[in-house]
């Protein structure tokens, strides 16, 4: 989903780049009101762990790949703010020492992935869960749900910004991009439902967005 | 560790988004025009490797292992540095992706006519640490401080700019050792226009009114507290490879601070192209001083170079000194500026 150079216009790029701008700052200042000695190396940690997971492409129906993105990911452990920083840095280190997205496209690249994704996934990441009661099985649904939505979402976005660039009519963009990333969508609920319930049964300490309801937590000491 | 088993096994296929571009034919946009050229790791392979499923998972690995670091450091820098601290990081992480300057600029004072062209932007970030030590009657003053200007320039038509710039200012004084004051913020905001009314035979001249408003605190040293205006006229001579900047210009201190209210400048820049992309500039100028105290005026000398990365891409540093006691002892400044 990394756009590259050249496929936006410029005046796209420029307000995509002032929001994604002014949302990392304001997300700096959320982030340090709430973080501990133990976050810091867990920020390091899951940027590497997203970094090298987004290398991993999986083939998907005809002949197209996708990759984990890791935006609702890093937002359950971490919180939506630190996540939101997370892609950011991956985002960066990927246009600029892998040419992996546009440098010029950054903003809408941070705004798509790290802003739709990160913080709208999270946003209804903690919908389905608090609709769902907070309980063990609705956390787990509300995370494959919100996982999906992350990227069609994501995905939908950039096709806006590609058709109001005037790159490809809005119709034919919207429905190729959330098609195909309907589907990569579903292999991104699957890892990160996956992983995060790995997490849970090993360090459940670790993550952020379940330990603060205290569920698990009553259940298991 | 995953990175280094899985990614050359990873689908070849191209991603939703390559596959979509491909099949609803604007690929070809993308390839066409690459902004940065530069990536030491393009495409995930390490150049010197031959093996292509090598070269891919060690790419992999110093990308990991340097995407852990740097987001330890964010981390860390988040965690415990105040709040002017975090800022500065935070623009100081963001300046090498977004910055600017066109014909002369940034390190130079003195002003340029040239203008953007219809339509096209010029960002730039300017930044600059300066020094200053005092001596009067057994009181020792040191003052250190900074400033990061993000300016924008817009091309209204071809011969009219419009200029915005938003200046964040840091300071500290100390008086025998003992800090005296510290501040930090938004100073004020400035508006400009330009406007290159003439040009020919190498000669062009612009006048530049201007006006700045009381965004900054002022009873922290930041800003006037009232609503300023200037103007300046501006000439500039080139003669290949050499380019002269003359500016004069009258500038009404509307202020809060008991300053002088009528300000005049004066200065001359030189710029000598040393090869393709690289410039040496000069600058030297005089102001009267706002302080109604003095009647010595600052003036100033600087050196610098400006480098173009790219056709649209400069960066810039410099050095400024005062050749009076009246300016500020010694300035760092360096910047960046984009057109597009």
């Amino acid at each position: 989903m990394h756009l590259p150079d050249g496929f936006l216009s410029h005046g796209i790029n420029a307000a995509t780049f002032v929001v994604s701008a002014g949302a990392c700052a304001y997300g700096v200042k959320r982030v340090n009101r709430n973080f501990g000695e133990r976050e810091v190396p867990l920020m390091g940690v899951t940027a590497s762990f997203i970094f090298a997971a987004q290398m991993i492409n999986f083939p998907v129906a005809g002949g197209t790949s996708g990759h984990f993105l890791g935006a609702v990911f890093s937002s359950v452990l971490l919180g939506p703010w630190a996540s939101l920083i997370i892609i950011t840095i991956v985002l960066v280190v990927q246009c600029l020492g892998f040419a992996d997205g546009g440098l010029t496209a950054i903003g809408s690249n941070i705004f798509n992935m790290g802003i739709i994704g990160a913080l709208g996934g999270y946003g209804i990441f903690s919908l389905i869960y608090t609709l769902l009661q907070k309980s063990r099985k609705g956390f787990f649904i509300a995370l494959a749900i919100s996982s999906w939505f992350s990227i069609v979402m994501g995905a939908s976005a950039a096709a806006i910004e590609l058709a109001i660039s005037g790159t490809s009519p809005l119709k034919i963009a919207l429905t190729a991009m959330a098609g195909i990333h309907a589907i990569i969508g579903v292999g991104e609920a699957i890892i990160t439902t996956a992983a995060i319930s790995l997490i849970l049964k090993t360090r459940p300490d670790l993550v952020a967005s379940y330990v603060k309801k205290g569920v698990l937590h009553e259940k298991t000491t | 560790m995953l990175a280094l088993f899985l990614s050359p096994l990873a689908s070849t296929s191209p991603d939703g988004l390559e596959k979509v571009a491909e099949t609803k034919g604007f690929a070809e946009k993308g390839g066409s025009w690459k902004f940065w050229k530069h990536a030491p790791l393009s495409d995930y392979t390490i150049p010197w490797i031959k093996n292509e499923k090598v070269s891919t998972a060690l790419s992999g690995l110093i990308g990991t292992l340097a995407i852990f670091f740097i987001a330890l450091g964010i981390g860390k820098l988040i965690k415990k540095s105040p709040p002017v601290k975090r800022i500065l990081s935070l623009l100081l992480f963001l300046l090498p992706l977004f910055s600017t300057s066109v014909f002369a600029a940034h390190p130079l004072i003195t002003d340029d006519t040239g203008t953007q062209g219809k339509g096209r932007f010029q960002l730039e970030v300017n930044s600059e640490v300066n020094y200053g030590k005092e001596s009067e009657a057994g009181v020792k003053t040191k003052t250190t401080g900074g400033e990061v200007a993000t300016i924008l320039s817009f091309g209204i038509i071809d011969k009219v700019d419009i200029v915005l710039g938003i200046p964040f200012q840091w300071f500290k004084e100390k008086e025998n050792g003992e800090i005296l004051s510290r501040e930090s913020g938004i100073s004020d905001i400035s508006l400009e226009l330009k406007w290159r009314f003439y040009e020919r035979d190498g000669w062009s001249f612009a006048l530049k009114p201007g006006a700045t408003f009381p965004t900054g605190n002022e009873k922290k040293d930041l800003g006037t507290g009232r609503v300023t205006y200037s103007i300046f006229f501006i000439t500039t001579k080139e003669i290949e490879p050499l380019a002269f900047h003359f500016n004069i210009g009258y500038m009404r201190n509307e202020n809060k601070l008991d300053e002088r209210k009528d300000i005049w400048h004066i200065s001359l820049a030189s710029e000598l192209k040393l090869i393709k992309d690289l410039r040496l500039v000069t600058n030297i100028g005089m102001e009267r001083n706002p302080d109604r105290t003095s009647n010595k005026h600052p003036a100033f000398i600087l050196g610098g170079f400006i480098y173009s990365i790219f056709e649209n891409f400069d960066i810039d540093i410099g050095i400024k000194g005062g050749l009076n006691k009246q300016e500020t002892d010694v300035t760092i400044l360096a910047g960046i500026a984009w057109r597009f």
